[in-house]
């Protein structure tokens, strides 16, 4: 059965009508997930309704342990969405399509791609908003209750009497041994992480878990949706806060520290101005050295995918060698510390 | 010894056949991409014959210094990546103990861990290299 058929044959026994699946195509993207477009056509009775979707569909593998399974990750997005945060209206989580869970989501029109977000001419516009934008967003995932949404219950979160940190240092150890590669910056790191390791939030919070450029729908107007929730668990809010500023994610465009696109002030100054704390330098450093050597490991990680012979693919292997990139960049944080 | 094309110039042929006559013909945009990944892959398979062992071996020499251990000297290519895999593990075990936490030893290790993620990045993403030691 092909695709198309699957997903008709489901989504007609839900509308119990006939229903019209058309221009379905693949995307590209998506490590761990398929993702296809697709138009929905609904004929009951008297109208005629459309919807232009996506379709999300899991695939084996993950980029960390620790990545959602689709329907918590479709739990996260309604409880985002329900909260006002800029994201794609969930529409239907199918658990099972040709033996793998799937979602819809409700379309959202724009670029997601990193590099030409930060520099295609015609979004020089939406580069201005985003960092204020992107701020009020995060403010409002972490303040999502995480107890009235059942989200404490269904996500991942700190292990018992560690802080989020600890669970994080744990967890790239851990990645460390599995993987059995020696990686001397990655341990001098962690050593240095485990000794400067700041404060615990005052309360946990929902952290999305992968909020940069590159995860952001946007148009010449800004930001339209957050997406790419599968990462969402219990955490601290710095981690959110800090990842969007790293190296990587600023697509070459180094020198703007937030996203390739800005300094981090505005994104900052939006996130207070909406009732969040922004972290101190000290703070930001620290979880940028983490968010580095996190990022690391999971290039490890993904290119252990390709090795270990589970899933072939040319892209996980080059990432393989992408590993020192963020290593380099780490050991220069912590040297700035000591100079 | 093999007929030319040398090794550098296949992978040279091989590269400029994905780049100039492959991509140009591709249009799915995930082909796209993929092509220029083994583009740029190649490119680091040709950096890396070109450096040889030399790397590896100031990579082994940095590492005596770091475990203030003895130098042997070693001239088998093999051999050479054995013993600085086991010295790598060596250090690796030593630093998680505790060992290199702090004062001139911290400093080692971070100057030799910094010296070899520039070594790696010099084979495998020089652009990268150039940008970030201007920043």
């Amino acid at each position: 059965m092909t695709l198309q058929t699957a997903l008709r044959a489901a989504l007609a026994e839900l509308y119990d009508t006939d229903v019209q699946v058309s221009g379905l195509q693949q995307l590209a993207g998506g490590a761990s997930k398929e993702i296809w477009r697709l138009d929905l056509t609904i004929a009951t009775g008297m109208q005629t309704v459309y919807h232009g979707l996506v379709l999300l569909r899991q695939l084996g593998g993950k980029i960390k342990a620790d990545a959602l399974d689709l329907p918590e990750e479709y739990q996260t997005l309604c409880a985002a969405y329900a909260a006002g945060v800029p994201s794609p209206h969930p529409f239907l989580l199918i658990p099972e399509l040709l033996g793998k869970p799937a979602v819809l989501v409700e379309r959202i029109e724009g670029e997601s791609i990193g590099r030409r977000i930060v520099r295609e001419p015609a979004l020089a516009a939406a580069r201005a908003r985003l960092p204020g934008e992107l701020g009020s967003a995060l403010a409002a995932i972490h303040r999502i209750d995480i107890d009235a949404t059942g989200l404490r219950e269904a996500l991942p979160g700190p292990a018992y009497g560690q802080t989020p940190v600890q669970t994080a240092l744990a967890q790239i150890a851990a990645d460390l041994d599995r993987i059995g590669e020696a990686h001397p910056a990655i341990e001098i790191c962690l050593r240095w992480l485990h000794q400067n390791e700041p404060p615990p939030p005052p309360r946990l919070t929902l952290i999305h878990g992968d909020f940069r450029i590159g995860n952001m729908m946007v148009t010449q107007h800004g930001l339209t949706g957050v997406l790419d929730w599968e990462f969402a668990h219990i955490g601290d809010p710095n981690e959110d806060l800090t990842w969007p500023l790293i190296r990587e994610w600023r697509f070459g465009v180094d020198h703007l520290h937030f996203g390739g696109i800005a300094g981090h002030e505005p994104f900052f100054e939006a996130y207070a101005a909406a009732g969040g704390t922004p972290p101190s330098p000290q703070v930001t450093l620290f979880w940028e050295v983490l968010s580095n050597i996190r990022w690391a490991t999971g290039c490890l990680n993904q290119a252990e995918r390709h090795l270990s012979g589970q899933e072939p693919n040319l892209e996980f292997a080059s990432l393989g060698r992408r590993c020192a990139e963020m290593e380099l960049e780490a050991l220069r944080l912590i040297s700035s510390t000591i100079t | 010894m093999q007929d030319r094309p040398t090794t550098q110039e296949l992978i040279a042929t091989i590269g400029s056949f994905l780049e100039q006559e492959l991509l140009p013909t591709v249009t799915d945009q995930r082909m796209r991409f993929r092509t220029l990944v083994a583009a740029n892959l190649l490119s680091i398979i040709a950096r890396e014959l070109a450096a040889s062992d030399q790397p590896l071996r100031a990579e082994y020499e940095r590492l005596l210094m770091v475990l203030a251990q003895d130098m042997q000297e070693i001239t088998d290519p093999v051999t050479l990546r054995q013993t600085v895999q086991a010295l790598t593990n060596q250090l690796c075990a030593r630093i998680r103990a505790g060992d290199f936490d702090q004062g001139a030893a911290f400093e080692a290790a971070l100057a030799h861990a910094t010296a070899t993620s520039i070594e790696k990045l010099q084979i495998a993403n020089p652009r990268f290299l150039a940008r970030i030691q201007q920043a």
